[in-house]
């Protein structure tokens, strides 16, 4: 009897956790998809047509793969050799190192792009000292700007990755491999990059996915190079654009393409699958002479190139300026000037917006936790296989997809904060639900049994018993998310109003309006920000449990 | 967490004391005068007027500066953008609390934006030069096209630019910054323009060929404010823009860059501003429009630079029409067209660039 009441309790929560789903997630892309194949109340697939009729269309494709792919390889040769660095060997600061690195991927997006456009735009400081040496032509604008700045950005992403999988790998089998003649690099690619190989797949999945959804960056230095998520932005809002038709029917191709990507990326792990288990860590070297001189250069060289964006931000930011005229010596004057375009509203709407959705998705991730690895019915897989769906869809198609729906009744919730927390907390389900779910299946049920036995309810059990000891992996999930929340702008600059502006729109708003000093001023707020929050974080963790 | 909020207490607070910082110099510069016939009564309109505009900031600080003087209890609150993405804000979002749209509406659009306007003709309609027949635009603005240089750049490059023509120099190849047409409505006019100076008859073939060879030269921006900015950065050497903003910025002081008329020809069109469909703050957005219309506003726009709408604005320190060679433009041709046009110049854009 007693029993029956608290798997209730269960199934309930997996219904409300579904009705959820369908409402915020389901309805949203189904009226995509209608938006897309309807227009003036007959089917039609007129605007998939014109998409593929016209190569100013679909070529945004190609070029969007184009990037997404190159930034993939670079991001992994650079970011494999950083990881096997700092991992095996014993670095100078490892700490400052990854905090640095952890700094670079979690900036806000396109800060870094406008500052690149001041140090090595055409007139930019870099260029302007290379030209005085006689070096011209160097330019941030187009393809390999974009390459660039997104690597730079998305390489720690594979550092943290692969720190992860190195230090998985059992020192027994290097010793072997190393017992049979195979040493050094030929050992590095035989060995460790194939025991490592589901996890290099994965930080690929993911760096192509966060560049092909980016949007500011080819958006500031792109200059005439489009990419997709960019024409969806200028379908919609262009002034000529307002298409939702249009932007609708791209916004689908982009999910096809990207959820093939998704699904090429599950055939290749599969071919990787093997289970290891580091029952005697690997040994971290000391490093010395020449080549430690090099591997010391190497990462502090590719983590200060990164970090100097961000710097030069914030120095940017106490120049003098006259709203977009730059004039000489230093002032507050954009601070003030930020002050009059609602940063206090904007700070406060980011703090408000990242807790609110943090609360929504440590919540539901935990839940989701639970019942995909306690009660694997078809209800829990669902709801699991639902929760990943916006792992693949780019921040742009998100915020469409609930402008479509959400701006009519019967839930007229556009331009309301509540839209905003709606839009971040689907962008980030996917990656907190999956740590939770990881998290979740080292802990053995047993614990909970023993409770159980001992005359705990199940609800009980999971509360007292399970949350707290999920709670380290979740804290630690959380606060990256947070980070990310902030830094996040795709789907809000489609979605935001004055009530509902938040820092990092804030900056791109000044940006847009060539307001450039006060633009520096929100991202120097944003970047405060964020180091307060992964001052929060190291709080909490332990560098080795970093996860993204 | 205690850290935390020790933080960002201190950040609020040393923003607090810079803001009451700000406010002071503002309160400062001005003093008393007389009231404008036109304006009602200051207790009268109040609460908060949002404004979404194309405007930049020079110009929305005439703007700011004074409706503060005029209303000092209606508190403004602005939302800059291109007039294509303003107009999807409200379409889109029910909670917009926009009045009132300044900037970005120009006589040759036809009903396009009727949907989310209500008509309004402003109490200064008689003094007004251009009226728009549907009723919905106030005018306060004619715009003409220029081409901002930065005359160090193209003293490195060795050439000069006196119009459209010499653009087609093979020194300025990817030196010239243009904006999207389909993106910007400066670079719709800009179109206008070209078709209108450079072809046998507007929006033929020879006009187009122009385009063509254009734009293998050029890059191209969603933004207008991108083309007067990054040429006055020394980013690009010439960039096609509209007048009034960049002889704003050029009259304050401290820019690097120039504008110069094309020898070619230029066309004039008159811009202006709407009151939104059910606007929150009508009282004041009403107000709004009539102080757009007022010898007032455009005076204060004429002495920094701007061509007014009002038959009494006193003529601005810029070239006077007679001077610029003007073209007329047929407003019906463009309403019905322009889609024709967009898609003609992104097929183009895509062939040169591809």
């Amino acid at each position: 009897m007693n029993n029956s009441k608290k798997l209730e309790f269960w199934n309930v929560t997996s219904f409300a956790i579904l009705g959820l789903f369908v409402i915020f997630l389901i309805y949203p892309i189904g009226g995509l998809l209608k938006e897309a194949v309807y227009t003036s109340g007959k089917f039609s697939m007129d605007a998939f047509t014109r998409f593929f009729s016209k190569s100013y269309y679909y070529t945004t494709i190609y070029n969007s793969f184009k990037i997404a792919l190159t930034v993939m390889a670079c991001c992994l040769v650079l970011g494999i050799p950083f990881a096997y660095f700092y991992t095996f060997y014993n670095l100078a600061g490892r700490k400052f190192l990854f905090v640095l690195c952890l700094l670079c991927t979690m900036s806000a997006p396109f800060i870094g792009a406008y500052a690149w456009i001041l140090l090595m735009g055409n007139n930019g400081l870099v260029t302007r000292f290379l030209r005085t040496f006689g070096i011209g032509h160097v330019t941030i604008y187009g393809f390999g700007g974009i390459v660039l700045v997104q690597t730079l950005k998305l390489f720690p992403l594979v550092v943290i990755y692969m720190d992860g999988a190195f230090r998985d790998i059992d020192r027994s089998l290097m010793e072997a491999a190393e017992s049979m003649g195979c040493k050094g690099m030929n050992r590095f690619f035989r060995v460790i990059m194939t025991l490592t190989m589901p996890t290099i797949l994965a930080a690929a999945l993911l760096v192509f996915m966060r560049s092909f959804a980016d949007f500011g960056t080819p958006l500031l230095i792109g200059r005439g190079y489009t990419t997709c998520p960019v024409l969806i932005y200028n379908e919609y809002l262009g002034e000529n654009g307002s298409d939702y038709h249009f932007a609708a029917a791209i916004s689908i191709i982009v999910v096809i393409m990207t959820a093939v990507i998704f699904l090429i990326q599950k055939t290749a792990t599969g071919m990787f699958k093997f289970s290891m288990s580091a029952m005697h860590p690997i040994e971290v070297k000391k490093c010395r002479g020449i080549s430690g001189v090099l591997m010391h250069f190497y990462c502090y060289f590719l983590v200060g190139i990164s970090m100097l964006p961000q710097v030069y931000i914030i120095f940017m930011s106490f120049r003098r300026y006259n709203n977009s005229i730059l004039l000489k010596g230093y002032s507050f004057v954009n601070y003030q000037k930020a002050l009059t375009k609602n940063l206090l509203r904007a700070t406060n709407n980011t703090l408000i917006i990242s807790i609110l959705t943090l609360a929504i998705i440590i919540l539901l991730a935990v839940l989701i936790a639970y019942l995909v690895v306690r009660r694997g019915n078809l209800v829990s897989q669902a709801i699991d296989t639902i929760s990943m769906m916006p792992y693949i869809m780019p921040g742009a198609v998100i915020g469409i997809a609930l402008v479509i729906v959400f701006s009519k009744k019967p839930f007229c919730i556009a331009g309301t904060l509540g839209i905003m927390v709606v839009a971040l907390a689907i962008r980030r389900l996917p990656f907190t639900s999956r740590s939770a779910t990881a998290t979740m299946m080292k802990i053995s049920p047993s614990i909970e049994e023993a409770a159980i036995s001992l005359g705990a309810s199940k609800i009980k059990s999971f509360a007292r018993i399970t949350v707290p000891m999920m709670s380290s992996g979740i804290i630690s999930g959380a606060v990256l998310s947070w980070v990310s929340i902030i830094t996040e702008m795709s789907s809000g600059v489609i979605l935001y109003n004055n009530k509902t502006i938040t820092l990092t729109i804030g900056t791109y708003v000044e940006i847009n309006n060539g307001v450039y000093g006060v633009a520096a001023a929100f991202a120097t707020v944003t970047t405060i920000l964020t180091v307060i929050c992964l001052l929060v974080y190291l709080k909490f963790t332990k560098l080795e449990d970093v996860e993204v | 967490m205690k850290k935390l909020v020790s933080v960002l207490l201190l950040i609020s607070a040393v923003c607090g004391f810079a803001f009451a910082g700000g406010n002071k110099d503002a309160a400062a510069g001005k003093s008393g005068g007389a009231r404008p016939s036109w304006a009602k009564s200051a207790d009268e309109i109040t609460g908060t007027l949002t404004v979404y505009t194309t405007m930049e900031e020079t110009q929305q600080d005439i703007l700011l500066n004074l409706w503060n003087e005029v209303y000092p209890k209606c508190k403004v609150e602005i939302v800059a953008d291109s007039v294509g993405t303003l107009a999807t804000k409200i379409r889109s979002d029910a909670t917009s609390g926009a009045d009132v749209v300044i900037g970005g509406m120009f006589a040759a659009d036809g009903d396009k934006y009727h949907d989310i306007l209500q008509p309004y003709t402003s109490t200064l309609d008689k003094e007004q030069a251009y009226h728009d027949p549907s009723g919905y635009y106030t005018f306060y603005d004619v715009q003409v096209m220029c081409l901002v240089i930065n005359p160090n750049v193209l003293k490195d490059l060795g050439v000069s630019v006196k119009g459209y023509k010499d653009l087609l120099q093979p020194q300025l190849k990817g030196k010239i910054i243009l904006a999207d047409p389909s993106a910007s409505s400066s670079g719709w006019r800009q179109l206008q323009t070209i078709l209108a100076t450079m072809g046998n008859k507007f929006d033929d073939e020879k006009g187009w060929d122009y385009i063509k060879q254009l734009m293998a030269s050029s890059f191209k921006t969603n933004s207008s404010k991108d083309v007067y900015n990054l040429v006055n950065e020394g980013e690009y050497a010439v960039g096609l823009s509209y007048e009034s903003t960049p002889a704003g910025i050029i009259a304050q002081g401290g820019a690097t860059m120039k504008i110069v008329y094309m020898n070619e020809g230029n066309t004039a069109m008159p811009g202006g501003a709407a009151i939104v469909k059910n606007a929150p703050n009508l009282k004041a957005a009403k107000a709004m429009i009539d102080m757009l219309s007022s010898v007032e506003f455009q005076n204060q726009r004429a002495d920094l630079a701007g061509r007014g709408s009002n038959k009494n604005c006193k003529a601005s320190n810029l070239p006077a029409d007679k001077t610029l060679n003007l073209k007329p433009l047929d407003y019906d041709y463009l309403g019905k067209n322009k889609k024709a046009m967009m898609d003609h110049w992104n097929e183009l854009w895509a062939k040169v660039k591809s």
